[in-house]
């Protein structure tokens, strides 16, 4: 028993230990040169030499897509909760969200450039708009799959709508929000990184394109890692609010993986 | 009497002082400029950093920040847009840009690069040795890409049908790749760009060939201060004074280019100074060695090249060249060629 | 006859509306052997001391196009009545409960409502249903206080009096047998202790009124023995009103004063039937040849209405 969750927990290190080696096998046996894919070598060596300029880069980028995510969280909650508690704007607004979500956001950052110049602001603003829609249909959701019978318990003591959005429709929804903030932060990465390598000075995905141009393959991957482990990051962090907030939804998770 | 007069004299003294103060002070305080270059920065942006770094847009009156831009075309539309002041870029494009937005064009102020080194690169190892030997071949570029548009026009100069070029439409980053590895016979590029890229493949100067559509199609214009008309006739003691700074800055470059490459860093810490500072090397020997641009100095443009260039490009897209010449490059705000010389 | 027989014989009496059980005095036993009927309907004679509690008058009830649920149901409660509601699926018993707490409006007829209320919503209201509907991210006695958060005059004392609050909850949670259940999640309980909390939540505010629908109908016969006795003994405690919906005509039998049986759909109430034994009643009387009579009536005549 013990030994098996020991497994468990070395079990993800030792997956990526694996897929460097695959990697780096691959990478000697077909004598692949650095500028078309580095081997986990050099990209360390990359990242090691070049450690002050990739971190200041990768803190641009972090800081931009916290403020970008924490925008698309407030919207897309607002959105969510006006889309699942009314049937009318339901009706009325979840054509036009689809639409509009799948427009590439890279289309949109130009349009962003000139209302707001290059920088920060057009990142921030596509990492919002990439993230908030999977957290609108969550937590839409959420709202509307309520046990009516809960809700018939409440609105037969005389609870007014907002009472029972307040005492069952939120804290059901909570699952749901939860399990789409971890998707919507890696795609608010996404979103960063699509503006700046567009229009920014500063930020992974400036460093990705710039890097690429001057054909240093090791640095761009480089890159790649440090989102990677970023948006890994702040994955498991949210993970982990979500089993302390919502750990009454949890519990079959646990027992199906015994 | 007398006191009168030395009263009146010491009076306009007095006024003129006070005039030319307060000139003195309007041209130092400051004003800000939004600045976009065409990319990321690169070697060939060195005379900028040099200027902003050295002080030389400061001592002109000017705060200038410089933003990176992705692509020429996107920056002539961020002047016209007006998010940037200045920009610089490809003053060839201004050409089908003018004619498609009549009410929001664009001008150079300022040639920076006389030339652009747009050209055809090949291997040796294809066995291509003359222009002649393209015919047919399969040549990698982007869609849009300033080379792959020219073509057809330096394919008439040197007598082959354009139209029986298999075109492979690619990113940039990796047309240099496709012909290391021999999947393309050739390719059609900023040609500076691809030289580096293929050295950082391996490959030596000699198994390189290049054609230089410079050398084939005398109009090319090159880069430069991208300005609004309106600027000009509002501002132009102010694009006078970008112009000024820039020409200093671009002297110190062309004089030692890896110390100029090294005011890139404040920009991207990443950048490697030794392949920006070639880079930029490469671009001077292409785009300026011409005798007239010796003489001339930096940002002369002849009548004649304006000509052709202009009509060059409106002939690859199409259309009919503007009449006015100078809404394309428009040299009133030059200083005397005096100050210009390198 | 002795003279326990001569009370039972007392006891056995058509009630009139409105008397509780424990106040039966000898008037009444004269009174209401002149209604006496063999069938137990409802005689003209009988006039109500308070006014009832609930009063269907002729009422009509559709979910949708598909039909009516309920059809021309007209009955009334008395204050500390215990109402059972029986008969086949589907029949609309729900549709009755629903109405009863003004959750919907009738198609046609009218329902009245007395309560101390303005508004006309019975906010004295408990209701349990056949699934507990607890909520899940709650303890146990946060979900047993949850009706004090939204009711007034609780609610916006609430903060001041939670103390107090708890300390009612857990004495409830002990008297259905769990006190020790308190801080536990509801995933935490099995289904009958599920049900206990549940009927615990409908008695926290101390309602006037308790509506369950078929409360025991998922669990086994030894907890619904125990839930029948707990929920008779609360009942006689506080005098609640009760309407009771379930397809058990035991279980109606052995809680009811008063049991109404419907019809298929649309539901329209084929019978009403007064239940003569005295409340509280012992769970020994299930066993008895009497009960079993009364049982097989009601089958009996539930069975016609299926099968006409």
């Amino acid at each position: 028993m013990r030994s098996s969750k020991a497994l468990e927990r070395m079990a993800p290190w030792i997956v990526l230990a694996a897929v460097t080696l695959i990697w780096a096998l691959v990478c000697f046996a077909f004598s692949i040169p650095d500028f078309i894919i580095p081997g986990p070598w050099s990209v360390v060596r990359g990242l090691w030499q070049n450690a002050p300029a990739i971190s200041d880069n990768a803190l641009q980028t972090f800081w931009t897509t916290m403020a970008g995510f924490s925008l698309g969280t407030g919207v897309g909650v607002l959105l969510g909760f006006m889309l699942g508690s009314s049937r009318f704007i339901y009706y009325s607004l979840y054509r036009l969200l689809v639409g509009f979500n799948s427009i590439p956001k890279s289309a949109l950052v130009p349009i962003l450039v000139v209302w707001f110049g290059i920088g920060s602001v057009p990142a921030v603003l596509s990492a919002a708009l990439l993230c908030f829609f999977p957290i609108t249909v969550n937590v839409a959701t959420g709202l509307a799959t309520t046990n009516p019978e809960l809700e018939d318990v409440l609105a037969a003591m005389g609870a007014s709508r907002l009472d029972i959005l307040r005492k069952v429709g939120i804290p059901h929804s909570l699952p749901y929000l939860f399990a789409s903030l971890k998707v919507a932060i890696t795609l608010a990465f996404v979103g960063t990184i699509i503006s700046e390598s567009i229009a920014s000075n500063k930020g992974i995905g400036y460093l990705m394109v710039s890097a690429g141009s001057q054909m240093m393959m090791p640095l761009v991957f480089s890159g790649l890692l440090v989102i990677s482990v970023m948006a890994m990051g702040m994955y498991e962090i949210f993970a982990l609010i979500e089993r302390r907030m919502t750990s009454w939804a949890q519990r079959g998770a646990e027992s199906r993986a015994r | 009497m007398q006191l009168q007069l030395a009263k009146r004299q010491f009076t306009v003294a007095v006024l003129c002082l006070g005039a030319s103060l307060s000139a003195v002070n309007g041209a130092t305080a400051q004003t800000p400029i939004k600045f976009s270059i065409d990319w990321t920065f690169q070697g060939v942006h060195a005379p900028f950093a040099v200027a902003i770094q050295k002080g030389y847009y400061k001592r002109e009156g000017l705060d200038v920040t410089m933003d990176r831009g992705a692509g020429s075309g996107d920056t002539i539309g961020r002047v016209a847009a007006g998010t940037y002041d200045i920009g610089y870029g490809d003053s060839n494009l201004l050409v089908k840009f003018n004619h498609d937005h009549p009410d929001a064009t664009v001008t150079a102020a300022f040639m920076v690069y006389n030339s652009t080194p747009a050209g055809v690169v090949t291997l040796t190892k294809s066995g291509i040795r003359e222009p002649k030997d393209l015919a047919s071949k399969n040549i990698a570029s982007p869609v849009g890409d300033a080379a792959r548009l020219l073509f057809p026009a330096f394919a008439k100069t040197v007598g082959i049908d354009s139209g029986n070029i298999e075109w492979t439409s690619s990113q940039p980053n990796l047309r240099d790749t496709l012909l290391f590895q021999g999947k393309v016979d050739a390719v059609a590029s900023y040609v500076p760009s691809t030289i580096m890229a293929l050295e950082t493949f391996g490959i030596k100067q000699d198994d390189i060939v290049v054609f230089n559509y410079a050398q084939y199609l005398p109009g090319l214009l090159g880069s430069g201060i991208l300005v609004k008309p309106s600027m000009l006739a509002e501002k132009p003691l102010v694009i006078r004074a970008f112009i000024k700074g820039t020409i200093a800055g671009l002297q110190d470059a062309l004089k030692d280019p890896e110390a100029a490459v090294q005011s890139l860093k404040q920009y991207d810490a990443l950048i490697n100074v030794p392949n920006e500072a070639d880079r930029l090397k490469l671009v001077i020997a292409y785009s300026m060695q011409g005798a007239a641009l010796k003489e001339q100095g930096l940002g002369f443009v002849s009548q004649a090249q304006l000509r052709a260039g202009v009509g060059l490009m409106a002939d690859v897209n199409g259309i009919a060249p503007p009449d006015d010449l100078s809404t394309i490059y428009n040299e009133t705000l030059l200083p005397p060629s005096a100050e210009r010389m390198f | 006859m002795g003279e326990r027989d001569a009370a039972r014989a007392a006891v056995r009496v058509q009630q009139t509306l409105g008397d509780p059980p424990a106040s039966i005095s000898r008037r009444s036993v004269a009174f209401g052997q002149q209604q006496g009927s063999a069938r137990g309907e409802r005689t003209a004679l009988s006039k109500p001391i308070v006014p009832p509690v609930i009063q269907f008058d002729h009422v009509d009830y559709s979910y949708d196009a598909g039909g009516k649920a309920i059809e021309d149901v007209s009955l009334s409660i008395a204050r500390g009545q215990f109402v059972a509601v029986v008969g086949p699926s589907g029949c609309g018993k729900t549709t009755l409960m629903r109405l009863c707490s003004n959750l919907r409006k009738p198609d046609r007829g009218s329902i009245t409502i007395n309560t101390s209320s303005r508004s006309g919503k019975l906010k004295s209201v408990g209701m349990a249903f056949q699934n507990a509907a607890l909520l899940p991210w709650r303890t146990t006695l946060d979900n047993v206080i949850l009706p004090l958060e939204i009711i007034e005059p609780y609610r916006s004392t609430f903060a001041r009096d939670k103390v107090r609050h708890i300390v009612d909850a857990e004495r409830l949670l002990a008297s259905v047998g769990l006190a020790d259940c308190g801080e536990k999640f509801p995933w935490q309980l099995s289904g009958g202790m599920q049900q206990r909390v549940s009927i615990c939540r409908a008695l926290i505010h101390n309602p006037e009124l308790l509506l369950l629908d078929e409360p025991f109908a998922a669990l086994d016969v030894f907890t619904r023995e125990d839930l029948w006795c707990l929920l008779r003994d609360v009942a006689i405690r506080h005098n609640f009103t009760v309407v009771f919906v379930t397809h058990d005509l035991r279980e109606a039998v052995f809680l009811a004063d008063v049991v109404y049986v419907m019809s298929e759909r649309p539901g329209k109430i084929r019978m009403r039937r007064e239940i003569n034994e005295q409340r509280p009643r012992d769970i020994d009387w299930t066993y008895t040849a009497e009960f079993t009579s009364q049982v097989r009536d009601l089958r009996a005549y539930i069975g016609q209405g299926r099968h006409p």
